[in-house]
């Protein structure tokens, strides 16, 4: 028995139409324990520098952790990790909603999709049964439409995640929605047009088998007793009540916030569109994830006017930043519309947005035009056009057809000085956080293994002083404009988050944990699993999986050079807002975190370090 | 208080939702800076100050917060003068 695990993966050979089950040794689970940890152990084994992101030989994952599917507070998310057709290297993208737990539930730890079905299909994960179905009648439905579907026809307890057309038509931006109508989605790095390009349009999962629990009345006791804790945190006042853009007042203030693809200091209209502006309009209730007693999640109604909208699932923070902010729209009930059709089409707000934003300025400096676009004129601040182009991109027309790759291949497409506009590191646009106003955020962008990731080390947080978890840094690290431990700070958070991310947990937790995750996290894997672990081992463990995600990207022919930011970050300052002059220095920051984590100037782990974390069977593919 | 300027003190959330109103007039004395505006206002509003420590807002003896003056990121140790309007924000990035 593994205690935590249900104890296999479904594996699902698209071609062949063959489904098999996998099992992990003890070993292996210990060692990367889940969700992007387990997901990159297959990816690395199964894929390499030849695989076509888009073509039958990539591997896609869907992986949950041993807390998911019980009642330990907040550890109800699941990661999709494959390889990127938006980077070219390693992807990872999670997602909260009800479907982790609910995959658990079915039987299943986690799901692995190879090869590509002759015609459309779907999985379907019934209590343990697993088949493969036609789906031609989904084929060519909206998210929305595919959520309600499955409801009718496998019942109010079935969860499912799917693709929308944007995913069908391979748009390097599209994303795999989950939760039907509550709109959660793993969004990043274009997972959605992998699944596209398998002609898998769902997943349908349902059951009711429980997750063995190696002390099983402790862990619920202990569970009941932080699920209290965390509710009545600090979450409490500010995620629960006004969500994630509870900040959004103080991002602007501070020069965190995008504004005119990232080229203004101030926005005026943060006011209208931050968590205590929707608390006060278009918010009816708010929604909680699978084991979640946060509730950050947002439910709204546009109850008349041009954007009118039925009660809907809420923009994040992201989302009012890219789609909002960036595009120097300040109507919540226009977001919430953008935001809503985003989730239909199954696109990337974060990357639809950035994306939009790009093309705007490109509009503007007359690098495209209205011929390009069928007529459409892009504009600052104007809901109707940026709406109209959204629906270009998931549909591929006119120029929306390049617009689908994302932003920098658009940009390419363009040429002359579009690339200089595009705002991406490693072709993931950047999410609503300006690294000019945090120089760690820099670091962290340029040394996320998926590319621009505000979720890889979340120091951004910590450095404008939501209060992170001392590590072993120098507390001045945690200063915003400086330099001083920098290297260490990200590193050893990034280290944290891998691990967060093994256990499929929400990074919200944190501010619940009272300041000691490792001690938290450790009793409750204890609990779940038996296995008798250290603090020490589990930031191993975040260690060992931050350098498997890196040695990834080294055997997709990753370089140093691409451990930069774009232009626009470090050729222009903002001159306005809170952060007006800062430009980060990434390569003295780089210089620091490379010795840090014992690889050498050129992003290489050396021999020992690959020793000391057990991963020294990698050194050949190198 | 022996004093004729004021200036206007703004919460934002979460301290917003701690006090009865969410903007105040304050009188203020000469050459104040908002380190000396803050510390008058917290000896005044100790059911503030006392929820705000139980909630984890409190960093050692100060406030968890950023401020704006007329607009502007500021430090804690701008000087302020009648008339100005300065807002207090809780600086937590959330998304």
């Amino acid at each position: 028995m593994q205690y935590g695990y249900m104890g296999s993966y479904v594996r699902v050979d698209l071609t062949e139409g063959n489904i098999t089950f996998q099992t992990f040794s003890d070993e292996e689970l210990r060692k990367y324990i889940g969700g992007t940890g387990l997901g990159t152990k297959i990816l690395y084994d199964e894929t390499d520098i030849t695989t076509d992101p888009l073509g039958p030989e990539n591997v896609l994952t869907f992986n949950t952790g041993p807390l998911v599917g019980t009642k330990a507070p907040n550890f109800g998310r699941y990661h999709v990790v494959t390889k990127s057709p938006l980077t070219g290297k390693y992807a990872e993208a999670n997602s909260g909603g009800k479907f982790g737990p609910a995959l658990r539930k079915s039987g299943y730890d986690g799901i692995i999709v190879t090869g590509k079905a002759k015609k459309p299909v779907y999985l379907s994960i019934d209590n343990g049964k697993v088949e493969l179905l036609d789906a031609a009648e989904l084929w060519g439905k909206d998210t929305y439409e595919v959520g309600d579907w499955m409801k009718e026809t496998y019942g109010k307890t079935s969860v499912c995640c799917c693709i929308g057309p944007a995913g069908e038509n391979l748009s390097r931006i599209a994303a795999i929605m989950n939760d039907g109508r509550d709109g959660r989605t793993a969004a990043r790095c274009g997972v959605g047009a992998v699944m596209g390009s398998k002609n898998l349009k769902a997943i349908v999962v349902r059951g009711n088998k429980e997750v063995p629990l190696f002390d099983k009345d402790r862990f619920n006791a202990v569970s009941k007793e932080w699920s209290q804790k965390i509710a009545n945190g600090p979450g409490k006042d500010v995620l629960g009540l006004y969500g994630t853009s509870c900040g959004l007042e103080g991002t602007e203030v501070m020069g965190d916030l995008p504004i005119k693809n990232w080229g203004q200091g101030n926005f005026e209209g943060a006011k209208k569109i931050c968590g205590p502006a929707m608390a006060e309009t278009i918010l009816t209730k708010r929604y909680y994830c699978g084991q979640c007693v946060i509730g950050c999640g947002r439910v709204v109604e546009v109850k008349e006017g041009k954007y009118a909208l039925e009660e809907s699932a809420g923009p994040e923070y992201e989302t009012l930043g890219t789609l909002g902010a960036n595009l120097l729209i300040d109507d919540l009930a226009a977001i919430s519309t953008m935001n809503v059709l985003c989730n239909r089409y199954g696109l990337d707000t974060i990357s639809a947005g950035c994306t939009v934003s790009f093309a705007i300025e490109a509009f503007e400096k007359g690098l495209l035009t209205k011929d390009d676009l069928g007529g459409l004129e892009l504009k600052w601040g104007d809901p109707d056009s940026a709406i109209a182009l959204i629906g270009k991109i998931a549909r591929r027309e006119d120029f929306g057809y390049w617009l689908a790759e994302g932003s920098k291949i658009a940009s390419e497409k363009l040429g002359g000085i579009a690339p200089q506009l595009a705002v991406h590191v490693r072709g993931l646009e950047f999410p609503a956080h300006d690294p000019r106003g945090a120089n760690g955020l820099a670091l962290q962008y340029i040394t996320s293994p998926r590319g621009a990731c505000h979720l890889s080390s979340f120091t951004h947080d910590f450095e404008y002083g939501g209060g992170g978890p001392k590590l072993n840094f120098p507390d001045e690290a945690f200063n915003r404009f400086g330099y001083e431990g920098k290297g260490a700070f990200v590193a050893q958070y990034q280290d944290l988050m891998a691990l967060f991310d093994s256990l499929t947990g929400c990074k919200f937790v944190i501010f619940g944990f009272e300041g000691k995750p490792l001690e938290k996290i450790r009793m409750f894997l204890e609990l779940a699993t038996g296995w008798d672990i250290t603090e020490e081992e589990l930031m191993e463990t975040g260690e060992r999986i931050m350098n498997l995600k890196h040695l990834y990207n080294l055997k997709c022919g990753w370089t140093a050079e691409e451990a930069k930011l774009p232009y626009k970050m470090y050729g222009i300052t903002r001159g306005s807002g809170g952060a007006a002059d800062n430009i980060p220095n990434a390569g003295l920051m780089l210089t620091q975190y490379n010795k840090v984590r014992c690889w050498n100037e050129h992003g290489i782990p050396l021999k020992e370090t690959l020793d000391r974390l057990g991963l020294e069977w990698t050194a050949p593919s190198m | 208080m022996d004093c004729t300027k004021h200036v206007t003190l703004e919460f934002g959330i979460p301290y917003r939702d701690m006090l009865p109103d969410k903007v105040l007039c304050i009188p203020i004395r000469e050459d104040w800076s908002i380190a000396d505006l803050m510390g008058a206002f917290l000896a005044d509003n100790h059911a503030f100050v006392e929820q705000s420590a139980e909630r984890g807002y409190f960093d050692g003896q100060k406030l968890k917060a950023v401020y704006t003056l007329n607009g502007r990121l500021v430090s804690v140790e701008e000087r302020i003068t009648d008339g100005d309007s300065i807002r207090v924000i809780v600086p937590i990035v959330g998304g």
